[in-house]
């Protein structure tokens, strides 16, 4: 056999070792001999090619490889490979709400143009898109008196991206707190002379579908063209549902499970921190928006389709005691911080009704998986980015793999980051290489061992585990 | 041409002279990494493409010879792959993954069913037959791919592989699976539930025969056989009951049947059949047929007799079609 489909997806040696020790058995095919000293012109030739070569197929063959299977994919890569099969990926949104504004001043304003208002929020700014719709972005002069003020509602758009800029409902404040930025008079308020209020509901958005979910999503929906409700239709139709709204959110739900029975199908719904929002009677909600859904493109003549919000069960894994090396250097915050980081990333993505040993069986939240996790790193899913400040015990994918770093620091400004099993300084960077793929669990560093008094807990079919947890590190010293 | 080749082809003389040929090499050298660089992005697009082919006068598989890529291919596309399917036949089904023939468009129907587990059970796809667990109607899918549909009303009809059709007036048998099964299994009198019969070989050398001796370790080495030994969990390679199949086997029909059939309207057996001759639609099979409801369990109860006797045709062996077995 020539070439495998392991050679095409796993990075080469980043030092361009593998090349040159190749280039020179090849060169004496040709005729050549090539010393191999470090000092010989040849060889010092041999070497810049294997280092280039390796860093050119490194960083655009295997990327561009990888991404024509879905395992592989990741990263913008990832993005491309299902939305040539049709599925696109969710975006990070720019979250918005209307909000009431007041003119408690003397001076007609027309606050209507973009940008014209602009409020803060736990140090996130948010700017007007224009008025909503159905109001003018005018507010008269405020007559005096006891009279209510004039009145206009503006959509407010986060200025940043992100679920970090989301508010909770009548949270911006009103007077006398003043606007990051608006025309005197103007503030946050419903206007009402009396006994002024703010109300508004809550800007909401979204972080962006991880590849994980987006691996998830596109295989299933293979189903979308078959014209009978099988299985893997009921989450593709689940897992593609937005919300109303301008724009169109998608549904916080990420978990599904379908119970089939005689001629009907109950749907459990999970979203990654509980139970999905909502029921089948509130228009606007998860749960009812992802049954309007199945109920169209799953509902065959005879099969009852019930959707419902997977029951929540607590489960409390008490205490997980880890035990880490002196030796390591790792801080008992940050040995807690990456184990709170894998449990919760694990628990988010564990089906609703647990994990089965035997198929068909109960299902269960297994202790052994827990203390695994416990001891465990999360492989992040974020690409690497030039000019970056990376913190200790930062991980990012580049060029297919996965990469920590124990120290941190600045990422260069160039290039394409961090290659192969053994990549070079990056910046300020030291990137250990972890794997391939942008998502999963490894060895903690320093961890060694965990104690926990938890034992396996049976979850029911339709339920949803949320597993609360103590960490508590202790770190040894392996010489005394 | 090889870059490196062509490189060589344009020298000149005083290229190659003895003092610069080294120089030379050198180049030659360069050309032959831009050579590797490009013939691994080329593989590597082949690889991608599920075109396996194994023509005459066509490189095998098309030219990217390890086919473990199809596998890759056929996670996302939700193609399952059979235990002793051709990369070919593979490859082919990977490209009609969304067909309305075999493909996604079928899906929940009977052809989407029959057509997956042909493809899983080839090269040689067995016999195989629809039925209902309480009704009369029968589809057959024949080894050649044609259909037919027969019903116990009498107005089925063939479908040839020519895409006509032909009226069959065959009355078919009017299936009772369990109505009359005591105790009566917890699905009894539900509607919409039916069953495969697929007929032996299953898929050569494995489904071929029964599980031999208490003392034959059969073709995938039985751990029920040696009572002296305590495996873990079995590995998918083990032996099952009733059949040379091993685990994998049932669990990749389990898997086909699950994924490519209606929600709400449950699979419940997987009969293989080593008798030809059994389970015809038209009622000619000497043996046993499943019409007087009392089939729900392995054995009935006779009465007169206390005793259990078994229940359903004795040359068969009835898988539960949900992985972990239904309820008894």
């Amino acid at each position: 056999m020539a070439v495998t489909i392991d050679d095409l997806v796993t990075p080469l040696a980043s030092d361009g070792s593998e090349v040159r020790g190749d280039l020179i058995a090849i060169a004496g095919y040709l005729g050549l001999t090539i010393p191999q000293s470090p000092s010989e012109p040849g060889y010092q030739l041999v070497d810049m090619m294997g280092r280039w070569g390796t860093r050119l197929w490194n960083s655009r063959a295997i990327p561009a490889i990888r991404a024509q299977f879905g395992r592989f994919a990741s990263g913008d890569w990832a993005t491309l490979l299902w939305r040539s099969r049709g599925v696109d990926k969710n975006l990070a949104t720019f979250g918005s709400v209307p909000v009431r504004l007041e003119n408690r001043g003397g001076t007609f304003q027309d606050v209507s143009a973009p940008g014209a208002v602009q409020l803060a929020y736990n140090g996130k700014t948010y700017t007007s898109a224009g008025p909503a719709p159905g109001s003018t972005g005018t507010l008269g002069i405020w007559p005096g008196g006891a009279t209510n003020y004039p009145t206009t509602i503006l959509t407010m758009q986060a200025d940043e991206v992100g679920s970090a800029s989301n508010v909770p409902p009548n949270a911006f404040a009103g007077y006398p707190a003043t606007p990051a930025s608006a025309p005197p008079g103007v503030y946050v308020g419903d206007g009402i002379f009396a006994a002024d209020t703010v109300t508004h509901g809550a800007l909401v958005a979204s972080n962006g579908e991880t590849d994980v979910a987006l691996l998830a999503r596109g295989r299933a929906a293979q189903a979308l063209a078959s014209p009978m409700p099988v299985l893997l239709k009921f989450y593709a139709v689940a897992l593609s549902t937005f919300l109303p709204g301008s724009p169109p959110t998608p549904v916080a739900t990420s978990r599904v499970r379908v119970i089939p029975g005689a001629a009907t199908a109950d749907v459990y719904l999970a979203t990654p921190s509980g139970p999905s929002p909502g029921d089948t009677s509130t228009p606007g909600t998860d749960v009812y928006e992802i049954d309007v859904r199945l109920q169209l493109f799953c509902g065959a003549p005879g099969l009852t389709i019930r959707t419902h919000p997977a029951a929540l069960l607590n489960v409390n894994a008490g205490t997980l005691t880890l035990y880490v090396t002196a030796s390591s250097g790792v801080t008992v915050a940050a040995a807690t911080a990456t184990a709170q980081a894998a449990l919760d990333d694990w628990q988010s993505k564990l089906p609703i009704g647990g994990m089965r040993k035997v198929a068909n069986g109960i299902g269960y939240v297994f202790a052994a998986e827990v203390g695994k996790i416990a001891q465990s790193q999360l492989q992040a899913s974020a690409s690497w980015a030039r000019g970056q400040t990376y913190l200790p015990g930062a991980t990012v994918t580049a060029n297919g793999s996965a990469y920590y770093t124990a120290t941190g620091g600045i990422s260069a400004t160039t290039g394409a980051g961090p290659s192969g099993t053994v990549p070079p300084p990056d910046g300020t960077i030291t990137w250990i290489y972890q794997g391939p793929g942008a998502s999963g669990y490894v060895q903690a560093p320093g961890v060694f061992d965990v104690a926990m008094s938890f034992v396996d807990t049976a979850v029911a079919a339709y339920q949803v585990a949320v597993i609360a947890y103590t960490i508590v590190v202790v770190i040894v010293d392996q010489g005394t | 041409m090889a870059l490196s080749d062509f490189i060589d082809s344009i020298a000149p003389p005083w290229a190659k002279a003895a003092s610069r040929v080294h120089w030379w090499s050198m180049f030659r050298l360069a050309g032959v990494l831009i050579d590797v660089l490009i013939e691994g992005v080329y593989q590597g697009r082949k690889a991608g493409m599920p075109n396996a082919v194994d023509l005459p006068g066509i490189e095998a598989y098309g030219g990217f010879e390890d086919v473990r890529s199809l596998d890759y291919i056929g996670e996302d596309l939700g193609v399952l792959h059979g235990l002793t399917e051709s990369p070919p036949d593979y490859a082919y089904r990977l490209r009609h993954a969304a067909s309305p023939g075999i493909g996604w468009q079928a899906g929940g129907l009977v052809t989407g069913v029959l057509e997956q587990l042909a493809g899983i059970l080839g090269p040689t796809p067995p016999l195989m037959r629809v039925f209902q667990l309480q009704g009369g109607d029968w589809w057959t899918r024949n080894q050649d791919g044609s259909y037919v549909h027969q019903r116990h009303t009498g107005d089925g009809r063939r479908y040839n592989l020519d895409g006509t059709t032909t009226p069959d007036a065959t009355v078919a048998v009017l299936v009772d699976w369990d109505s009359a099964t005591v105790p009566p299994p917890a699905d009894q009198g539900q509607a919409g539930r039916w069953g495969i019969v697929i007929y032996a070989p299953l898929n050569t050398p494995y489904g071929t025969t029964d599980d031999g001796t208490f003392d034959d370790p059969g073709i995938v080495g039985d751990l029920w056989n040696d009572p002296t030994t305590q495996g873990p969990d079995p590995g998918p390679w083990a032996g099952t009951v009733g059949t040379n199949a091993p685990i994998c086997l049932v669990d990749l029909v389990r898997s086909v049947v699950a994924q490519r059939s209606m929600v709400g309207f449950a699979c419940c057996y997987v009969v293989i059949a080593f008798d030809p001759d059994s389970f015809n639609p038209d009622g000619s099979s000497s043996g046993a047929y499943p019409t007087d409801g009392t089939w729900g369990h392995h054995t009935k109860f006779v009465a007169f007799a206390n005793t259990r006797i078994p229940a359903r045709l004795g040359t068969a062996e009835y898988w539960p079609a949900a992985p972990g077995g239904r309820a008894p």
